[in-house]
């Protein structure tokens, strides 16, 4: 369903390629500064490369049309730091034209909902971890782009976030993670 | 986009409190410095208001973007099927709204110490509100091409400041034939086209300008 043809990125990473389908999952992995989040990034479409290496469907890939195929939590989380929780739920709302009920359930089930009327910077960085990474909950998109997902996360929201790849897999969709997690069975790999 | 915009631009309140407070105290000690002199307040007042209205929106834009582009805020914007230009003309709707018009209205408020009449005051009024636009798209602009930069604030300056130019000179005129009683249509028309071209043209520049701000 995705597949990305010798994407170089100088002096980074060159020649990178992969295809992925529904079910799968792609883990990126590498040493810190090893241009992890910038292949998700290229993969984001958040960088364009000239000539166009990603291939969605079948077919070149036209941003504007990928990207609503996509959810991107990267290492910026994407939240307004001067936002109470719910001013976050209502430009998110604005956004995205999810409901609030929908919004308000995901965050529930990652334990934060009772954060409603906290600012966002003044969270602890797992909170807005779980606050982000709540989109894929609510957000339905057949392609996850995840970038280190799992640090700042404790146990409780790891199982979560575990629970919720598992799911959407299940459901067919396709993951790609930037991670420094053992790579289970049956995933592919790049190693930068 | 656009009730987001304002959505967003809301929750930086107590920041355009302190933009206002400047605008107000910096003519306010304009008006004393330039003493009793009626005709010379009369005469500065419009250049003065203009200029503090120019560099008060040139460096209070700037921080906001910075501050989403920090938290990945524009990358949200990027992946969202809407055109840049849309979320770009929605910011500066918003701007407009939020800032320029009561920076327009503070300038109302204190015109009178100034010595400028009723009519001289409207007329001030509705070239800040006119020109405001075009002065939010270029801060939007220049924020967005010195996004990676330390000091942004002073490189706008040195880009921008020159754009703003033709928006000084017309509104100035418009309140100069108000000042001696002609017809000052033309220069109303001349500052609403001036504005115009230069919002058409940040937001171009803007769009493509955006596409590469986030690239790091």
């Amino acid at each position: 369903m995705l597949e990305a043809r010798h994407i170089t990125f100088a002096p980074l990473f060159s020649d990178l390629s992969f295809s992925l389908r529904q079910k799968e999952t792609l883990l990126v992995r590498g040493a810190n500064g090893a241009g992890k989040s910038t292949f998700l990034r290229i993969l984001a479409g958040l960088i364009r490369l000239k000539p166009n290496p990603l291939f969605w469907k079948g077919e070149a890939v036209h941003l504007s049309t990928y990207q609503q195929n996509l959810l991107y939590v990267g290492h910026k989380l994407a939240l307004h730091p001067e936002a109470l929780l719910k001013d976050q739920i209502k430009l998110w709302q604005y956004h995205t034209g999810v409901k609030r009920d929908t919004i308000e359930k995901a965050l529930d089930l990652w334990g934060v909902a009772s954060l409603f009327n906290k600012k966002i910077d003044q969270l602890s960085q797992g909170q807005r971890k779980r606050i982000s990474l709540s989109r894929c909950q609510w957000l339905p998109r057949p392609l996850w782009i995840l970038d280190e997902p799992h640090t700042s996360l404790d146990e409780a929201g790891l199982k979560v976030l575990e629970k919720a790849l598992c799911d959407h897999r299940e459901k067919g969709g396709l993951v790609i993670l930037a991670t420094h997690e053992k790579k289970p069975k049956g995933t592919q790999e790049i190693l930068l | 986009m656009i009730l987001r915009e304002l959505y967003n631009l809301s929750l930086h309140r107590g920041r355009f409190f302190s933009i206002f407070t400047f605008f107000a105290l910096a003519l306010f000690c304009a008006s004393l410095a330039l003493g009793p002199n009626e005709r010379l307040l009369k005469q500065s007042a419009p250049a003065l208001i203009w200029i503090l209205a120019i560099l008060t929106t040139f460096f209070s834009t700037p921080h906001l973007l910075k501050k989403e582009a920090q938290h990945g805020l524009l990358d949200e914007i990027l992946l969202h099927p809407s055109l840049a230009s849309t979320y770009l003309l929605s910011k500066v709707i918003a701007e407009c709204i939020f800032i320029g018009f009561p920076l327009a209205c503070v300038g109302l408020l204190l015109s009178p110490f100034f010595s400028l009449s009723s009519h001289e005051m409207l007329s001030l009024f509705l070239t800040l509100l006119i020109g405001f636009p075009a002065l939010s798209a270029l801060g939007i602009l220049g924020s967005l091409l010195t996004l990676n930069t330390q000091g942004g604030g002073l490189l706008i300056s040195l880009i921008l400041l020159p754009l703003t130019l033709p928006l000084l000179i017309f509104g100035l005129s418009v309140m100069d034939m108000v000042r001696l009683g002609l017809d000052s249509f033309p220069s109303f028309w001349l500052l609403s086209g001036t504005s115009l071209f230069l919002i058409i043209l940040a937001i171009a520049a803007g769009s493509w300008a955006l596409s590469f701000a986030t690239e790091h």
